[in-house]
């Protein structure tokens, strides 16, 4: 039967999967890179340029994706130690969304190598902003606990 | 805190102790605590109903106001 401690392990599980994911995928970034712009023993030029423009932005948004990633997984453990309305809790939400405008940041100066990294900037700030209002509705919940708590 | 919860006084009157005063208006003891040592933020009129009807008093007799020497108006 489904509940919700198999749920939040689930996504303890996805955020381990993505913690493994984003070094391995570093490592074989430029093999794949090469494989999508050849074909067969002909690379086109620019075959170089792209693997650079793909591999440095990566390079540099892969140390804060880690970091937000453990921020993330810290924040379930919470969740599942039923300590959900805690400061502990609106201080890894605030990292977090600073965290995603850091990546945005990259990205957009990443945008002048290669276009396609101002997709990933635009779902930056848009998740960015989102952690952020739930930090706000975490921190104001906090609030309205300690009220609860302490009306007798 | 201007509000100030004077319980102890009113059960040093009604020789009454804390445990016994907890189970007769239905709250923990550690609630009870926290409304006796002034660090509750709100009390139910449910609660305060349960207090007078206990400790045979009127509201005013467990809550007083007192006013703050440093209150944001003084500042």
């Amino acid at each position: 039967m489904w509940n919700e401690r198999k749920s939040i392990l689930l996504s303890k599980i996805v955020v381990i999967a993505i913690i493994v994911t984003i070094p391995v995928l570093g490592g074989f970034l430029p093999t794949l890179i090469q494989q999508l712009l050849c074909s067969g023993s002909a690379c086109p030029i620019q075959s170089d340029y792209y693997t650079v423009a793909i591999l440095i932005p990566y390079g540099v948004m892969a140390l804060p994706g880690l970091v937000l990633m453990a921020f993330l997984y810290k924040l379930l453990q919470n969740i599942d130690n039923h300590q959900l309305f805690i400061e502990d809790n609106v201080s890894l939400l605030r990292r977090i969304s600073w965290l995603c405008f850091l990546i945005a940041a990259v990205a957009i100066l990443a945008t002048g190598l290669w276009w396609a990294w101002s997709v990933l900037a635009i779902a930056a700030v848009l998740i960015g902003l989102l952690v952020r209002v739930i930090k706000n509705i975490f921190a104001r919940a906090i609030i309205i606990k300690e009220e609860n708590d302490y009306t007798i | 805190m201007a509000i100030i919860v004077n319980i102890d006084v009113m059960l040093a009157k009604r020789k009454m102790a804390v445990g016994a005063l907890a189970d007769a208006i239905g709250i923990t003891p550690a609630n009870l605590s926290i409304l006796k040592n002034n660090r509750a933020r709100a009390i139910r009129f449910s609660t305060l109903e349960a207090l007078c009807r206990e400790l045979q008093c009127q509201p005013g007799d467990i809550l007083q106001y007192l006013e703050e020497e440093n209150s944001e108006k003084d500042l």
